[in-house]
C-alpha cells in the first residue's frame, strides 16, 4: 500500500509528518485528512481562537501533493444572519 | 538472584517490587518454565478472543496492549517494558478482551498459566505480589481514562510522556534527559485519542514551550518539572512498582 504524508502548512510555516501511514485507496486518504483537519479545528474552538489560514498537504513518498485540503474547505459554518431553514425553519 | 537480563531476573525484580518475597520465594520462581522467545515489531502476542494457556512477560523491547472498536478504531489502552507482566488476568480470566502487540522487536517469556497459578497458591507472597500487579495495572487503567476523557489534547500528551520517562527509569531504560521513545505518532494518537497529524502539533507546541527537544524518536526533556506541572502529572499512582 502507498504511504502518504499529511502536512501541515499555512503560507509561512510547515510542521512536516516524519512517520507517514499507508493507504489503501486515494478515498482512504481523503477521508483521514478530513478527520484530521476538522480535530485540529475542534481543538481551537476549544481553545477560543480557529486559525483558518492552515491546510493539510498529503503528499507521496516523493513529496508530491496529491491532496490538498484548506481548514475553511473542511466544515460549514452557518452565518446568524441566515434564516432557519429545513427542520430547523 | 537470578542473572542479570534475563526474563527470570525481570519477573523476580518485578514481583519483588510488587511485593515481599522470601528466599524461597524467588528459588520456586526459579523453577518456573519459562519459555523465551524473541519476536519482530508488531507481533500480535494475544487476539481479543483467544484462550491464552500462558502468560507473557516482556523481558525486552517494547508493547501495548489494545482494543478495537466495531467500525475498526484503535485505542491502545496501555504502554508496556521491559519486566511488565502482561496479561496475568488470564490466570483467571479464560477469554481475553483485549489485544496484546509488540511495537518493537522484544524478548517474550511465557509461563504456562497453571504453573503460575500453582505458585501463586504455594507460596502467598507471590500470590499476593501478582495480585498487588494487577492493582496497579488497575490504577494506571483508572489514569488513562482521566487522561483521555479530561485533558486537554497538550496535557494528555505531555502526561503519556511523563508516565513513559517516570516507568523507563524505574527499569534502567534511559532518564529524562535523554530517552527512546518507540511509538510512532499514529501510535501515541491511538493512545492519547488524537490523529496523527495532532499529535504532531501537540509535540511541536511542548517543543515549542521549551519542555521538550525532540530529535525523530529520541526525545529530551529539557524541564521536567516544567513537563509534569503542565502534564498535571503525579506518580503517586504508579504505587512506585510500575
Amino acid at each position: 500500500m502507498p504511504r502518504f504524508y499529511m502536512q501541515l502548512r499555512d503560507g509561512s510555516e510547515e510542521l512536516l509528518d516524519p512517520d507517514g501511514l499507508e493507504y489503501a485507496d486515494i478515498d482512504g486518504l481523503k477521508k483521514k485528512v478530513l478527520v484530521a483537519v476538522r480535530e485540529l479545528i475542534s481543538e481551537d474552538v476549544k481553545s477560543g481562537v480557529v486559525d483558518l489560514r492552515f491546510r493539510i498537504d498529503a503528499e507521496n513518498r516523493e513529496g508530491v501533493v496529491v491532496y490538498t485540503l484548506g481548514f475553511a474547505k473542511a466544515l460549514d459554518i452557518i452565518p446568524e444572519d441566515r434564516a432557519h431553514e429545513g427542520q430547523h425553519g | 538472584m537470578a542473572e542479570l537480563d534475563t526474563p527470570l531476573f525481570w519477573l523476580t525484580r518485578k514481583l519483588k517490587l510488587t511485593g515481599a518475597l522470601e528466599e524461597e520465594d524467588i528459588k520456586r520462581l526459579g523453577t518456573l518454565p519459562l519459555r523465551t522467545e524473541r519476536v519482530s515489531r508488531f507481533r500480535e502476542l494475544v487476539r481479543e478472543g483467544d484462550i491464552p494457556d500462558q502468560c507473557c512477560l516482556l523481558a525486552a523491547g517494547y508493547a501495548c496492549r489494545y482494543k478495537e472498536s466495531l467500525r475498526g478504531a484503535r485505542q491502545i489502552v496501555s504502554f508496556h517494558l521491559r519486566g511488565d507482566l502482561l496479561d496475568i488476568q488470564h490466570l483467571f480470566l479464560a477469554r481475553a478482551d483485549h489485544s496484546l502487540q509488540t511495537i518493537t522487536p522484544a524478548t517474550v517469556a511465557w509461563i504456562p498459566k497453571a504453573e503460575l497459578l500453582r505458585l501463586a497458591w504455594e507460596r502467598p507472597n507471590i500470590g499476593k505480589a501478582l495480585w498487588r500487579d494487577t492493582l496497579i495495572d488497575g490504577s494506571i487503567f483508572r489514569e488513562w481514562v482521566l487522561n483521555v476523557g479530561r485533558r486537554d489534547a497538550k496535557t494528555r500528551v505531555a502526561h503519556m510522556l511523563c508516565e513513559f520517562v517516570a516507568r523507563c527509569e524505574a527499569v534502567g531504560l534511559g532518564s529524562a534527559e535523554s530517552f527512546e521513545f518507540p511509538m510512532t505518532q499514529e501510535q501515541i494518537g491511538d493512545a492519547t485519542g488524537l490523529t496523527s497529524v495532532h499529535v504532531n502539533r501537540t509535540l511541536k507546541a511542548l517543543d515549542g514551550d521549551g519542555a521538550l527537544l525532540r530529535n525523530r524518536n529520541r526525545f529530551q526533556v529539557v524541564n521536567w518539572e516544567q513537563l509534569c506541572a503542565l502534564a498535571e502529572f503525579d506518580p503517586a499512582y504508579l504505587h512506585a512498582a510500575a
